[in-house]
């Protein structure tokens, strides 16, 4: 099988979808922001899958905005760019808490429990420096990027339009996280995590004939056999 | 105007930015110890570093995909593990810049440990995970460039100097381990001019060339 253009763009539906499932699951399992979780599995796991979703995320957001870049515009590559970052500034949180977290939790306990307190809301008897201004910054870049791409895939009419609508309000209540109670403040992240699924899904799932078309470059189009109509 | 060639040669920016921040900051990188991670060059240097490895996830994604039709299996196969030893790189060059400065005076044995993982020295401090997980990375950055040099070569694409340029500098890496530390950085400057010229050509190629391909469905066109 040849990879073209349109096959990888089409193969990024998986990862999405990796993406929004391990997004969905992380919501769902997170265990409470507290010293005594840092050492157990459920930690681990969560947080494995939490960096799980930054890698496939970068990934497969780049396919479902390729996909749709010529019609989203500006909108859609505002969007792309701010959940990318967002993408990325969660992959070094997770990466913290995977790696760096669990070996101090004995020898510094008062480092992870500073950590903690910017999910939690407790002040840090330990200075973080621009650490929680950072995780301050990842929540609008969350909420705007989720809300700005998903209005653009709605205006693009390429991808279903109520995954669009589903990952724009999805992103849009995050803030509502604040007004819950902390043990129910992760699960926020499930309606995010069906719209990526969903959004995955069509891109893996689009009729080959409507993606396999154009979109190679003029040179490499010669070796291209057009698909049959299905 | 966005069009998916177009996306593809401006990824060809972020690669060139990314290999000068590679390049660039080898001969000024403060020494892995201590008493460097509190400076203003160690702020600035890491910060660069953040934002290289940003926009080399953006740049190898372009190379590859304008490629990928030709760069087959091997270049697919050399293009995720480049995005698996960038991505792990990027969480530990968040821990250099968010979270060594902060610790350094209470924590100094973790810092210690910590940068252990790039000059050698393993530390006081059992640190889990974090040292295998950079050998992770160094795995994938050698296998990843030669896979992804010969790749980029046999596609024919992209000039083949760099490509040859790319995997040679992959196998060095290791090689450079035999050099003390201070020299063993500079094996990061031919990768740096690799990629530079790599997202160069991506760039500079003739527009006619590239814009030529109808890169929409005939659905999008019609609109």
């Amino acid at each position: 099988m040849t990879i073209t253009t349109q096959s990888l763009i089409r193969w990024s539906g998986p990862a999405v979808i990796i993406a929004g499932l391990s997004y969905a699951l992380v919501g769902v399992f997170h265990p409470p922001n507290i010293v005594a979780s840092v050492t157990t599995p459920l930690w681990m796991v969560v947080h494995v899958l939490a960096m799980t979703t930054s890698i496939f995320g970068l990934v497969g957001l780049s396919g479902l905005y390729a996909r749709q870049a010529e019609k989203t515009g500006w909108l859609g590559l505002a969007g792309y760019v701010l959940l990318s970052l967002w993408l990325a500034l969660i992959l070094g949180f997770t990466f913290v808490e995977v790696f760096i977290l669990p070996p101090l939790a004995t020898a510094a306990p008062a480092f992870v429990a500073g950590w903690l307190g910017m999910f939690n809301g407790t002040s840090s008897t330990l200075d973080l420096g621009s650490l929680p201004t950072v995780w301050t910054i990842t929540g609008p870049l969350y909420i705007l990027g989720g809300l700005l791409f998903g209005i653009a895939t709605f205006r693009a009419r390429i991808l279903p339009r109520w995954a669009g609508v589903l990952l724009a309000v999805g992103a849009a209540m995050g803030p509502v996280a604040a007004l819950l109670p902390l043990d129910l403040q992760p699960k926020v992240a499930v309606p995010v995590g069906f719209a990526l699924i969903w959004l995955g899904y069509s891109l893996w799932s689009e009729r080959r004939t409507k993606s396999v078309a154009p979109a190679t470059h003029a040179a490499d189009v010669s070796g291209l056999t057009p698909a049959p109509a299905v | 105007m966005i069009t998916t060639p177009n996306l593809i040669r401006w990824s060809g920016l972020a690669a060139i930015a990314a290999g000068l921040i590679f390049a660039g900051i080898q001969p000024i990188h403060p020494a892995d110890v201590v008493e460097s991670v509190t400076t203003n060059l160690w702020t600035i240097i890491i910060g660069l570093k953040f934002v290289m490895c940003l926009f080399f996830l953006v740049g190898i994604t372009g190379i590859y995909a304008r490629q990928a039709d030709k760069a087959g299996w091997l270049g697919f196969a050399g293009f995720a593990l480049l995005v698996v030893s960038w991505w792990l790189l990027t969480g530990f060059v968040f821990v250099e810049f968010f979270v060594l400065p902060v610790v350094a005076t209470p924590l100094p044995g973790f810092v210690e440990s910590a940068l252990g993982v790039a000059n050698g020295h393993s530390g006081a401090m059992d640190i889990g995970a974090f040292v295998p997980a950079y050998a992770v990375v160094g795995v994938c950055y050698l296998l990843g460039g030669v896979l992804f040099g010969i790749a980029t070569v046999r596609a024919a694409v992209l000039p083949r100097w760099p490509a040859i340029l790319l995997a040679v500098a992959a196998i060095i890496t290791p090689a450079a381990a035999l050099l003390p530390h201070a020299l063993q950085r500079y094996a990061a400057v031919p990768m740096g001019i690799a990629l530079i010229w790599l997202g160069y050509s991506l760039w500079s190629e003739r527009r006619g060339k590239v814009a030529a391909a109808p890169a929409g469905r005939p659905a999008d066109l019609a609109a």
